[in-house]
C-alpha cells in the first residue's frame, strides 16, 4: 500500500478502498497502453515476402489529398491565366477553349469554394483533435524539429555522420503543411476581399481592395513555385513517395524517412507477441470500459470545497 | 460719329465693290489656266452675269443642235439666276441657283470638273421634254426680258420631290469614288437608309453639292457637319475637353472630331455588337501614343493600367474575341462619352467627388471609400501608393525570391548528398569486389 497516497489531505477515499482502487488504475493503464499498441500495430501489413507495408494515411486524409490537388491546380491554372491573359496564347485558351473569361472566373471561383470547404474542415478536424481529443498531433511544431531541420543542413554539408531521426512528419513535410496553412489563410482573405469588394468597401478602406489583389497575385506565385520544387522534389525527385495515393509506405522507406514512428510501431507489436503483456481477466474488462467510453478515468483531484473539513482539522 | 456716317458708307461701298471684282477675277483666273469649272463661252471673259446679259448673237432662226444652248458650257447661263426655280411632282419648290463662287471655291473646280462630270444626264438643253422654256423669256428680239438674269423662272422637274432628285444625283459619286461609297456598307447611316428611310445622309448631306470642300478643312467642319443632325451629342461635346480643343483651335490635328472614334463613311453605330469592346483600342490608340500624350502632359499609363485591372482585363478579352462586350467599364462609362471632361474639371464624372456617384452606376451599393479601391490609373510607386509599393517589394525582393531560394539551396544540398551516399555505397561495393581479383594488382 501506498503511504503516501494514504497520507495525502486530498485523498478521499477510505483505507480500505484504496487498494481496489489502486488495482482498477492500474489495470486501466495498462489497458489503455495494450489499447495504444493495438492501434499503432494494426498500421502495419505483413506482406507475402515477410516484408510489411505500414499504413500511413487514412481513406479521409487520401480523399482529402485528391481533393486538394485538383482545387489547387485548377485555382493555380486558372489565375495565373488571369494574370498574363494579355499573353497572346493564353487569351487564346481564354477566348477559344474556355470560351471566355467570364467562364475562367466561375472555374477559378467554384475550385475557390471547394478549397474554402475542405481548409475548413480540415480546420475543424484538427480543433477537435485539439480541443476534444487533447491530442496537439503529429503536424504540431515541436522543438525537435528546428534540431531536425539544422541536423539535415549539417548532414547535406557533412557536418553530421547520420542524418536526423523523425517521427511521423519531417521538417520538410511539416514547412509544407504550414506553408500551405499560410497560403490558404492569405489567398482565402484577399481572394474574398476580391470576390466582394464593394462589401468589404462599407467597413474596410478603399485600398484593401488593390492590396488584397496584388497579394493575391503574388501569394500565388509563391504558393505555385513553392509546390513546383520543394513538393515535387521531396515526393517525387528525392523518392517516389505514393503513400498518400495508396495509403500505405514499404518497411524499408519509412525506417529511413521515419524512423521514430516506425520503431515505435515495431516496439508496439514486440509489446504485443510478448506473453507477459497478455491482460489478466481484471484488465480485459477494465480495457473493454476504456474502449466503450474512451474516457480515461484518473484519482480525481477533489475540489477544495469538497475536503475543506480535512484540511481544516490538519 | 453722325459727321462719319457717310464717309464710312462710302468706305463700306468700296468694299463691297472690291470683294465683287474680286471674285470676278477669280473666275477669269479659272478660265485662263483652263481648269475652269464653268467656262463660259461668251465673248468677253467676265462674269456669267454679263456674259447672258451681253448675248444678242443667237441666230434669228435657232435649231437646237447649233443652239449655244447646246453646250456644256453654258449651264450658268440660267443656273447663275437667283431666280430660278423648279417645281416637283408633288408640287415642292426647289431653288435651281448654283452659287458660281461656291462653286470655283469646290475641290471639284480645283479638279477642273464641269457640271457634266456629275449631272451626267444632262448634256444639252432642253435636259427633259417638260422643261422646255420660251426663246422668248430671254430674247428680246423674240420678245423676251432684256435683263434676263433676273428674270423669274420656273421648270418642272421630273423627280417626285427634293430627295429623290438628291437621291438620283448622289450615285453619280460613285463614278469617281467608287470606294469611299463601298465603305459606306454596313454602316450606320446605310442601314438606316436601307431600312426605307430615305432622309438617311447619303454623300452629299455631308459634303455638300456645288460647294463640296476639301474634308476636314478646316477640322471643325467635320464637327459642325455632323452636329447638323446630331445636335445633342454636339452640345455635349462642345463643351467636353475634345470638343473644347477643337473649337478653340480648329488646326490641331491631336483632338479627336467625330470620325476619329465613329470613322467616316463607315460610321458605326453604338449599338453595333462589337462597338463597346473595341471603344478601348478607340481611346487607347491616343492615350496609348506616349509622343501624343506627352505634348499635353497627359500619362499614357492609363491605357496600360486600365488593361492591367478588372475592367479592362476582362473588356480586352472580350475584344480580341470579338464578342458581344461585357458589362464590365470601359473607359466611356466613367468618363463619359461625348462630353468627357478633365478629370480635375469638377463637372467631370471622374472627379473625385463625382465618383462614388459614378461607380454607383455599376457597383450599386458601392460605399463612399469604394472609390478609394481605385488607383486612378497610376503604376504602383512610392509617391502615390506607398503600402501598396511596401507590400509588393516585400514579396518581389524579400517573400518570394527568400523562401524559392532557400528551397532551392537546401534541395541542392540534399540532392548532392544523396548522390555522393549513393556513390559511396557503389564505390564501396567495388572495393569489396575487387578484392576477389588480386591478381589485377
Amino acid at each position: 500500500m501506498n503511504t503516501n497516497l494514504k497520507n495525502n489531505p486530498k485523498n478521499k477515499y477510505a483505507d480500505d478502498e484504496m487498494e481496489t482502487v489502486i488495482a482498477r488504475e492500474r489495470a486501466r493503464a495498462k489497458a489503455r497502453r495494450i489499447l495504444k499498441a493495438k492501434e499503432l500495430a494494426s498500421r502495419l501489413l505483413p506482406q507475402i515476402d515477410g516484408s510489411n507495408l505500414i499504413i500511413r494515411f487514412n481513406a479521409k486524409e487520401r480523399i482529402h489529398h485528391f481533393v486538394l490537388i485538383f482545387s489547387f491546380t485548377t485555382l493555380g491554372f486558372t489565375g495565373l491565366m488571369q494574370t498574363c491573359s494579355s499573353w497572346f496564347p493564353v487569351a487564346w485558351v481564354i477566348n477559344v477553349i474556355l470560351g471566355g473569361v467570364d467562364t475562367l472566373r466561375v472555374i477559378h471561383h467554384l475550385a475557390a469554394i471547394v478549397f474554402a470547404i475542405q481548409t475548413i474542415l480540415h480546420g475543424f478536424d484538427i480543433l477537435a483533435h485539439w480541443f476534444v481529443k487533447k491530442d496537439p498531433g503529429s503536424m504540431m511544431p515541436v522543438w525537435s524539429d528546428l534540431t531536425g531541420l539544422i541536423g539535415m543542413v549539417k548532414y547535406n554539408l557533412g557536418f553530421a555522420k547520420s542524418r536526423p531521426e523523425f517521427d511521423r512528419f519531417s521538417i520538410e513535410e511539416k514547412l509544407e503543411y504550414w506553408a500551405l496553412w499560410w497560403g490558404a489563410i492569405v489567398m482565402g482573405l484577399t481572394g474574398i476581399l476580391q470576390w466582394f469588394p464593394s462589401l468589404a468597401t462599407q467597413i474596410l478602406p478603399g485600398i484593401i481592395i488593390p492590396a488584397a489583389r496584388l497579394i493575391h497575385m503574388l501569394e500565388a506565385i509563391l504558393a505555385v513555385l513553392a509546390i513546383a520544387i520543394w513538393h515535387s522534389y521531396h515526393t517525387m525527385v528525392k523518392e517516389r513517395n505514393y503513400s498518400i495515393f495508396n495509403g500505405m509506405m514499404p518497411e524499408h522507406e519509412m525506417k529511413e524517412a521515419h524512423p521514430l514512428e516506425y520503431r515505435r510501431i515495431i516496439a508496439a507489436r514486440d509489446f504485443l507477441t510478448n506473453t507477459k503483456n497478455q491482460p489478466t481477466q481484471v484488465e480485459e474488462i477494465e480495457a473493454e470500459k476504456v474502449e466503450e467510453t474512451e474516457e480515461i478515468e484518473v484519482i480525481r483531484r477533489p475540489h477544495p470545497e469538497m475536503i475543506k473539513d480535512e484540511l481544516a482539522e490538519a | 460719329m453722325p459727321n462719319n456716317t457717310p464717309r464710312f458708307l462710302i468706305i463700306l461701298l468700296f468694299i463691297v465693290m472690291g470683294m465683287v471684282f474680286l471674285m470676278q477675277a477669280n473666275a477669269t483666273i479659272a478660265h485662263a489656266d483652263g481648269s475652269v469649272f464653268l467656262a463660259i463661252d461668251t465673248p468677253s471673259p467676265t462674269t456669267t452675269e454679263t456674259a447672258v446679259t451681253a448675248t444678242p448673237q443667237v441666230s434669228p432662226v435657232p435649231t437646237l443642235a447649233d443652239s449655244p444652248h447646246a453646250a456644256e458650257n453654258n449651264c450658268m447661263m440660267c443656273h447663275s439666276n437667283p431666280d430660278f426655280y423648279g417645281t416637283f411632282e408633288n408640287q415642292e419648290s426647289v431653288s435651281l441657283y448654283v452659287n458660281q463662287t461656291e462653286l470655283n471655291m469646290s475641290i471639284h473646280a480645283d479638279a477642273g470638273l464641269n457640271c457634266e462630270a456629275c449631272h451626267t444626264n444632262i448634256s444639252a438643253y432642253p435636259h427633259t421634254e417638260k422643261q422646255q422654256l420660251d426663246c422668248t423669256t430671254c430674247h428680246p428680239e423674240s420678245g423676251g426680258s432684256i435683263d434676263t438674269k433676273f428674270v423669274s423662272l420656273v421648270v418642272e422637274l421630273p423627280y417626285v420631290d427634293k430627295r429623290a432628285m438628291i437621291l438620283d444625283i448622289n450615285d453619280k459619286c460613285r463614278t469617281c469614288h467608287e470606294e469611299e461609297y463601298k465603305s459606306t456598307d454596313g454602316s450606320a447611316h446605310e442601314k438606316v437608309f436601307q431600312s426605307g428611310n430615305t432622309a438617311a445622309p447619303m454623300c452629299v448631306d455631308c459634303h455638300g453639292g456645288h460647294n463640296t470642300i476639301k474634308p476636314g478643312t478646316p477640322r471643325t467642319v467635320i464637327v459642325d457637319i455632323c452636329g447638323k443632325c446630331h445636335e445633342s451629342v454636339y452640345t455635349s461635346y462642345e463643351v467636353s475637353v475634345h470638343g473644347d480643343t477643337l473649337i478653340r483651335d480648329p488646326a490641331n490635328l491631336d483632338v479627336p472630331t467625330c470620325i476619329e472614334c465613329h470613322g467616316v463613311h463607315s460610321v458605326r453605330g453604338p449599338r453595333q455588337v462589337t462597338f463597346r469592346g473595341d471603344s478601348i483600342v478607340t481611346c487607347g490608340g491616343c492615350h496609348g501614343n506616349k509622343q501624343l500624350m506627352e505634348k499635353y502632359d497627359i500619362s499614357t499609363d492609363v491605357f496600360n493600367t486600365y488593361l492591367g485591372d478588372y475592367h479592362g482585363r476582362t473588356v480586352n478579352l472580350f475584344q480580341e474575341a470579338g464578342k458581344t462586350s461585357s458589362n464590365k467599364a470601359t473607359c466611356y462609362d466613367c468618363h463619359g462619352i461625348h462630353n468627357i471632361r478633365r478629370p480635375n474639371d469638377s463637372l467631370s464624372s471622374v472627379y473625385p467627388a463625382n465618383l462614388q456617384h459614378t461607380c454607383q452606376q455599376c457597383h450599386t451599393d458601392a460605399s463612399i471609400r469604394f472609390p478609394q479601391a481605385w488607383l486612378s490609373h497610376t503604376e504602383i510607386s512610392w509617391e502615390k501608393t506607398p503600402t501598396l509599393f511596401l507590400i509588393k517589394a516585400a514579396y518581389v525582393f524579400l517573400l518570394i525570391p527568400g523562401t524559392i531560394g532557400a528551397f532551392i539551396i537546401y534541395i541542392a544540398l540534399d540532392a548532392r548528398r544523396r548522390w555522393l551516399d549513393k556513390r559511396s555505397i557503389v564505390l564501396k561495393a567495388i572495393e569489396e569486389d575487387s578484392d576477389e581479383y588480386e591478381f589485377e594488382k
